[in-house]
């Protein structure tokens, strides 16, 4: 196995096991928005103002869709967020 | 034909503009709910329920159906071009769909999988619409011992759904029915190794597996830093399928059918094996048995079709007879009643509109779903245009949210990743998942059923042998079975015999 | 000047706060189970209705697991602001019974808020038995002791228990049959491979009225409405049973006294309106509402009750 690949899988086994647990106590909005940030801006290396923004985007409107739409309720942390 | 008039009646309903439109609202929002993985029609229906309190009967029956059925197109579009299954039963097409996703035939494997599913659609709503009471009547018969007998021949088609050695397939079936048996024992009440994890009470639960084994350790398999996999530029041609791909579908389209038909017909929840089934099928009788798995068209069109006409066929005895077959009849089964109406056969005479408009509204519901897809094929296969680097990303993040929101659980997601990870592993040492996922499905079911009908009668283990339709089913795979173990092809495959 | 009109926006801002009454954001109840069953359709039901009144959304979120107990524990756990709210059943009682240790306390965790509707049992046979009546259909199964059968939902659900205390008051024993949902249940009985088994009224009516399956009783202080023919068991010369099955509305134990005033209000006003009384008669519900008082009477009696039936059958679950 070709060790940058199994490293990369790691990293991203973490990051998903980290979310997992952050989910119900930063809330959905944070948790995945920082989730996508890390991958995209540090594992991926994306340039950080286009990581920003579609991490954002993606948290943001996902939220807005599932919650708020449909009210298919999505985990709040206990600040509101 | 007394059935061409009230199919004509039928039509007047289902085609006025307000039943279109609630027609249309249905099946897409029940197709953006598909799309999500772990999200299903169960979830779909349930939220637009009250909305429908103030409407008219037929529109709000059209309307729930449309979710239905859009779910299940929707499921096969993750499926194919993210290799996450929308839920259990598009996990087959996964496996090939994928594959010709990556071989850059992504877009006639939607096209194809829309086109089997309309087909699927539409012929099974005319089976149901001629057979009902009769078929009904039928599936009243399965007890116990003929879920067993059926379940048995579903654990048969485990044998053919592997290429690789027979002993990898057997070991990761085993395994899946382990896991199958988490959870509280029905029976008896004991909760066997759940860990004191409440979550677990209920068992593992195929999704978060299934997106686990199938999507999430697709993802850790390809995602590389160096950017390496081959971003799509698929052209206008390529979204089209080729006359060979439309020729290889036609007879796993019309098989597929019978067969999801066939077994959604059956009360319960089988009708979730009707792709296995159907895979397994289009393998065994394929003159290229090893295209399997590597982006064989038929691997798409028969488990999509079947997927599809298993959907109506659930609805037969629910229509004819007023028995849910499953969560999704269920829950359309309290809708009927809220709005007053009572399903059985004096549905067909004291109420035919409602009757022949629901019937007529599934064909228009199967056009306007093939008439949604199609197009949408072009924007679907363009989003692979994006990076993958980018896009993998995202489809983590949707796998989190939607293993999360099928129960509101992070013990769910975690399992996802767990099993993301064995897939992981599995797939490095050349494990074919599949038999897991149909491992979990069919291991609490087929236990339930045994043990049912050893208490129905108490005990005696001939019952199996006694009941007609058991002991036919049975000996069908006694016979499949002797007839494998003589067949020297077979036992050569398997390793029994040199070549 | 700018610092007073600072300090005039601070000023309303503050006021305007201390003035939103509840509730001003979406409210969340939480469905112990799955989508789409009698509990969780009648909790979208009541939020529609919310929604209408309040301007204010009441999601539903179902956190289905463990019959119950995963969603109980989860609204145990929210604040006692009256922002989240729990809807459960008679399962609630009967887990009580069956469990060894609860994540909750059933009297103490939670704040009765309303009782919302009824729902009443019936014992329907297969149209393969022989017996006609009540009285033929205890004459029968005393003849036959642990031979014939009979369905369930589940080991520890309303309908196991519910026969096993029939059978205690009767006198007669059938071989329990668990299966995994009513729908698998309900057709076994009516294909003739189960002889019999206790059911919602509502969920057998189609069946029955297909002469698919016959009711024999209903435990019930009167007839149902929709079955004017079927005796209730006192009726048949039998012990009186009454079981129903129930439905309610819980908050977690210490939310504002105001606040479950008002949300029982709400409550009584939406289960009077016409349209809501007729979709849960159709589902074969009976709208209660009533005091939180009445509902903290129902279950100082279940949580007495079934914990006597589970001991006396010998039912265990882990």
């Amino acid at each position: 196995m070709d060790l940058s690949d199994t490293r990369i899988t790691a990293v991203i086994v973490l990051l998903l096991g980290a979310a997992t647990f952050a989910l119900e106590r930063a809330g959905y909005r944070a948790t995945v928005f920082v989730f996508l940030l890390v991958v995209l801006a540090a594992v991926e290396r994306r340039p950080p103002w286009l990581s920003i923004l579609l991490s954002g985007g993606f948290a943001l409107g996902s939220f807005y869709l599932i919650n708020t739409v449909l009210r298919v309720p999505l985990p709040v942390s206990r600040w509101g967020w | 034909m007394e059935i061409l008039n009230n199919l004509a009646l039928g039509f007047s309903i289902a085609l006025t503009p307000q039943v279109l439109a609630y027609a249309f609202i249905g099946c897409l929002f029940g197709t953006l709910v598909g799309m999500l993985p772990g999200v299903g029609p169960l979830t779909g229906i349930s939220l637009l329920l009250p909305v429908t309190y103030g409407l008219n009967p037929t529109i709000a029956i059209v309307m729930l159906a449309g979710v239905y059925y859009g779910a299940m197109y929707g499921g096969s579009t993750t499926s194919i071009l993210m290799r996450i299954p929308g839920e259990a039963a598009s996990v087959m097409t996964c496996i090939d769909g994928y594959a010709m996703t990556q071989k850059g035939r992504a877009g006639p494997a939607l096209a194809i999988a829309a086109i089997g599913s309309f087909i699927a659609g539409t012929v099974s709503v005319v089976g149901l619409m001629l057979l009902a009471p009769p078929i009904a009547a039928v599936a009243l018969k399965f007890g116990p011992p003929e879920y067993a007998a059926l379940l048995t021949l579903g654990l048969l088609v485990l044998a053919y759904l592997s290429s690789g050695s027979t002993l990898k397939m057997l070991l990761m079936a085993l395994v899946g029915l382990l896991v199958g048996l988490v959870g509280i024992d029905q029976m008896s009440g004991f909760a066997r190794f759940t860990w004191n994890v409440p979550e677990l009470a209920d068992g593992v639960g195929v999704v978060p597996v299934a997106v686990g084994l199938f999507g999430i350790s697709e993802i850790m398999l390809s995602a590389r830093s160096a950017g390496a996999l081959k971003v799509q530029k698929p052209r206008l041609a390529d979204l089209v399928p080729s006359r060979e791909e439309m020729r290889a579908s036609a007879a796993p389209i019309l098989r597929g059918t019978l067969i999801g038909f066939l077994i959604g017909v059956v009360p319960g929840s089988a009708h979730i094996i009707s792709s296995f089934v159907s895979y397994a099928l289009e393998k065994k009788i394929s003159k290229h048995p090893e295209r399997f798995g590597h982006g064989a068209v038929e691997g798409v069109a028969g488990p999509e079709s079947a997927n599809n006409s298993a959907t109506s066929g659930a609805f037969i005895p629910l229509l004819a007879l007023g028995i849910p077959s499953g969560a999704v009849p269920a829950v359309m089964l309290a809708a009927l009643m809220i709005h007053g109406i009572s399903p059985g056969p004096q549905l067909m005479q004291s109420r035919p509109d409602i009757f022949w408009g629901f019937i007529a509204s599934m064909y228009v519901g199967n056009v306007v779903l093939l008439i949604l897809n199609l197009p949408m094929v072009g924007v679907f296969v363009s989003l692979l245009r994006i990076p993958y680097a980018y896009l993998y990303a995202f489809i983590l993040a949707l796998c989190l949210l939607g293993v999360y929101s099928t129960n509101q659980s992070t013990v769910d997601v975690w399992i996802a990743i767990g099993f993301g990870v064995l897939g992981y592993f599995l797939r490095k040492l050349e494990f074919d998942t599949a038999p897991l996922v149909l491992g979990v499905i069919l291991a609490p079911m087929l236990e339930l059923a045994i043990r049912q009908s050893l208490a129905m009668s108490g005990g005696d283990w001939s019952i199996f042998a006694k009941r007609p339709i058991a002991g036919t089913m049975l000996a069908l795979v006694a016979a499949l079975v002797i007839y494998n173990l003589l067949s020297r092809g077979w036992r050569t495959r398997v390793g029994l015999e040199e070549k | 000047m700018r610092f007073a009109l600072l300090l005039l926006a601070i000023f309303a801002a503050g006021s305007t706060a201390a003035q939103t009454t509840y509730p001003s954001r979406p409210v969340t109840i939480v469905v112990p189970f799955s989508p789409g069953t009698g509990i969780d359709i009648l909790a979208r039901t009541l939020g529609e209705r919310f929604n209408a009144r309040w301007g204010v959304p009441l999601v539903v979120e179902n956190k289905p697991g463990a019959s119950g107990n995963i969603g109980a524990e989860s609204a145990m756990q929210a604040a006692a602001d009256g922002y989240t709210l729990l809807m459960t059943a008679t399962s609630f009682a009967t887990n009580v019974a069956l469990a060894k240790r609860l994540p909750y306390d059933p009297q103490k965790s939670f704040a009765p808020v309303a009782l919302v509707a009824t729902g009443t049992l019936a014992l329907v046979v297969a149209p393969t038995s022989p017996a006609r009546t009540i009285k033929e259909f205890v004459e029968l199964v005393r003849t036959k002791p642990g031979v014939l059968n009979y369905a369930s939902t589940g080991n520890g659900t309303v309908q196991h228990l519910t026969m096993e205390l029939l059978k205690q008051a009767l006198g007669i024993d059938l071989v329990h049959v668990p299966y995994k949902a009513n729908a698998g249940a309900i057709t076994d009985v009516a294909g003739g491979h189960v002889e019999a088994m206790i059911t919602p009224v509502h969920t057998a009516g189609p069946l029955v009225k297909q002469n698919r399956l016959r009711m024999l009783a209903v435990l019930s202080a009167e007839r149902s409405p929709v079955f004017p023919s079927v005796p209730t068991l006192k009726e048949a010369g039998f012990p009186d049973l009454e079981v129903e099955v129930w439905y309610a509305m819980l908050a977690p134990a210490g939310t504002p006294q105001p606040v479950v005033a008002r949300l029982n209000s709400e409550v009584q006003e939406i289960l009077d309106s016409n349209e809501v009384r007729d979709a849960l008669a159709r589902q074969g519900l009976s709208p209660v509402g009533g005091s939180p008082e009445r509902l903290a009477e129902l279950l100082r009696t279940e949580l007495a009750r079934w914990p006597r039936v589970v001991a006396k059958a010998g039912i265990k679950a882990d």
